[in-house]
């Protein structure tokens, strides 16, 4: 590896390498940004249509090249001596470090809200929720990287069968709104056994069955994209194509307790803070409770993992599955276990990334670029790395979005909660820019933030 | 007398539609050090793999202790179902993300009905045995050295409390000086009454330590006898332990 930073080789040229050892990540490039200079010929001469087309391609196909730069060699990393500084700060004071960035960020955004016409501090807060949704359910995507070493695709279709669950539940009962069954802590529980159920299938009659007659981690991902198809197929033949909403409900009785001081933003629907320097900051307690949720639920993945034998069972079965066989672990045990686990979690976080949104069935696709991203820049199989990676990407999004809508005009929250949540068609920058950001920071780490996995093995 | 632990008759297996091994019979008795040596490519790690249920076997028979049959089972299930047996595999034999601590106690698994006071009790005995592991103890094993790798593989595998225990190339890709080392922990473990099958290309300091020997050549048992005549055997010497 030293080799490649000593040699005076220019950019280009080790691109020119890649072309036969990775032919994945050169030609997807090359097409990726071919079809995003089309995308934007087209746009200056306003077909917008045609550049629409060409956008999608383009992030689709940049997007496969992130998957095959991560295969290729590397160089060693410029920004190891900073992590390696902040690893050890962050072995010695842990959760306090995580809190004192959290108010770093806040602290320089209001200032930054004080000074511009924007309201960063805003931003940081949509930023911050989306980061904790994005997180919630890209674990579950981690998990299954981990111990079945292949790509699911077929994870964004347990994201939407969160939701889907949860509004089949809500017409089984034959909800009229507002009954107890509807409360957002049932239906928790609900996406986490619909999803859960969903994937634990999945390993029993697809992935499972592939592995024992030997298929690689291509096949079984090349399967994972036609099962996606299957259930996004069937979620649309039993609900149609209509956009549904799924909208959290919360007990009546949160009404009563909205006296409570500080606390009272888990519990009144929108607390508007009024700043010094007139700078509004407003709170929804669905975008609290999620994170709170989010951050309860990892806590919990994470005990599991270090202190429950089923938990070190699943890291040594990810590990080194022949060995686990041998020291008594029952590695199909583990698996099913790992499945349903891991994908329920994601159908809770479906909940909260949908929360109040128009879904369809093909909406889950959608999001599992940015899911995949979130689990690539975290490097794959890494639990730290995709909550830092999670944070990475939803901070550069809002960035982005701010950095493309008009500079003085502040927009209503409503309008960019809509705009970060679901791509429109194209047209929008702010994914190009966070895919970007995703290809620069591989460039100088190839295995992710905390990446265990060799990019040259696996997927 | 003689009691047997393992005995296995008319072995057959091999991978996909290749076979690999031919017949074989080979018994282990109680507190005995048997080594398998033999060129590349014989079979003698399948021969172990097979034992253990890695590898399925094809046809014949393998029995623990005169009267439990093996043949067949998983390698988790004869591990938790109380069989007294354990495996070290060559390369790979310790997992690289848990800690030296995740690794003895998920060795114990096996025992989960014995309490937390005995499993505790037999980590500080293999802390006695390896006292390198209880510096490393939060360490994650992919830290470590390759010798103390080795180390760390025997003890996860003792943790179980094997009678029997078969290791494969234990001193691969050691240097001699931590090589003699493992060799001389395997002769404190045969001291401590385990019943030891050990599958070795250096052959001769293998067979030092051994009582008896099977040399296996082409997946069949060429040659078999005590340790100290294979060693001294002229045609053994010449294809298997590099004398001329």
């Amino acid at each position: 590896m030293t080799d490649e930073i000593t040699t005076n080789q220019t950019l280009f040229d080790r691109f020119q390498g890649q072309r036969d050892s990775n032919p994945l990540f050169y030609y997807s490039l090359i097409l990726g940004i071919l079809s995003l200079l089309a995308g934007l010929i087209f746009g200056m001469v306003n077909r917008i249509a045609s550049q629409a087309f060409f956008y999608d391609i383009a992030i689709i196909l940049l997007a496969m090249s992130i998957i095959g730069y991560t295969m290729t060699e590397h160089f060693q990393s410029l920004i190891k001596p900073g992590v390696d500084w902040f690893t050890k700060q962050y072995q010695q004071w842990k959760i306090l470090i995580l809190i004192a960035i959290f108010l770093i960020i806040l602290l320089i955004s209001y200032g930054l809200a004080l000074i511009t016409p924007i309201n960063f501090l805003s931003q940081s807060y949509l930023a911050i929720i989306l980061a904790g949704d994005l997180i919630f359910v890209s674990v579950g995507l981690t998990m299954i990287i981990r111990v079945r070493k292949f790509a699911n695709f077929a994870h964004s279709e347990l994201v939407i069968v969160g939701v889907y669950a949860g509004i089949t539940f809500n017409e089984i009962m034959g909800s009229q709104g507002g009954e107890w069954y509807t409360m957002i802590f049932v239906e928790l529980i609900v996406a986490f056994m619909g999803a859960g159920v969903v994937g634990l299938l999945s390993e029993i009659f697809v992935f499972g069955p592939l592995t024992r007659r030997n298929a690689t981690p291509l096949s079984l991902m090349v399967a994972s994209i036609g099962l996606g198809m299957i259930i996004r197929q069937s979620i649309q033949e039993y609900h149609g194509a209509v956009p549904r909403t799924f909208s959290p409900v919360f007990p009546n009785f949160f009404d009563n307790l909205t006296n409570i001081p500080v606390l009272n933003i888990f519990f009144q629907e929108i607390t508007l803070l009024k700043l010094p320097g007139g700078v509004n900051l407003s709170l929804n307690r669905t975008d609290l409770w999620g994170f709170l949720i989010m951050i309860l639920t990892i806590a919990t993945l994470q005990y599991i993992f270090t202190n429950t034998t089923i938990g070190i069972s699943m890291r040594a079965t990810a590990d080194d599955p022949e060995l686990a066989q041998i020291t008594g672990i029952n590695t199909q045990r583990v698996i099913y276990f790992t499945w349903f686990i891991s994908s329920g979690v994601t159908g809770m976080g479906a909940l909260f990334l949908f929360k109040s949104a128009q879904i369809q069935p093909g909406s889950g696709f959608i999001q599992l670029l940015l899911i995949f991203a979130v689990v690539i820049l975290g490097g794959f199989d890494s639990f730290k790395g995709t909550v830092v990676s999670g944070f990475i990407i939803s901070f550069t999004m809002t960035g982005a979005i701010i950095f493309n809508s008009k500079m003085g005009e502040r927009q209503k929250e409503s309008e960019l909660i809509d705009k970060m949540v679901f791509w429109s068609t194209s047209g929008d920058w702010k994914l190009v820019i966070a895919f970007a950001i995703i290809i620069v920071v591989l460039i100088f780490r190839p295995r992710g933030i905390f990446g265990l996995v060799d990019p040259k093995s696996k997927l | 007398m003689v009691e047997q632990v393992i005995e296995t008759k008319d072995l057959n297996s091999g991978y996909g539609k290749l076979q690999i091994l031919f017949d074989i019979d080979i018994e282990l008795n109680k507190g005995e050090l048997v080594t398998i040596i033999g060129p590349n490519g014989s079979g003698k790690s399948t021969l172990i793999k097979t034992i253990i249920g890695l590898v399925p076997a094809w046809s014949g028979t393998v029995m623990i202790n005169q009267n439990i049959n093996i043949t067949g089972m998983k390698p988790y299930e004869i591990v938790t179902s109380g069989i007294p047996i354990n495996y070290v595999p060559q390369v790979a034999n310790v997992f690289p993300t848990l800690s030296v601590e995740e690794n003895l106690k998920l060795g114990a698994l096996p025992r989960d009905n014995d309490p937390e006071s005995m499993i505790q009790e037999d980590l500080d005995r293999m802390f006695g045995i390896f006292p390198v592991l209880q510096e490393r103890i939060d360490q994650k094993a992919a830290l470590l050295s390759g010798g103390e790798k080795q180390m760390l593989a025997l003890a996860r595998a003792l943790m179980s409390n094997p009678e029997i225990i078969l290791l494969d190339e234990p001193s691969a890709a050691l240097a001699p000086i931590l090589a003699d080392q493992i060799f001389e922990k395997i002769l404190e473990l045969k001291k401590l009454g385990l019943s030891i099958i050990l599958v070795e290309q250096r052959a001769t300091r293998a067979l030092k330590i051994s009582d008896r020997g099977y040399v296996l050549v082409s997946g069949q048992v060429a040659i078999s006898g005590a340790a100290k005549m294979l060693i001294d055997n002229e045609k053994v010497g010449e294809l298997y332990l590099g004398k001329r």
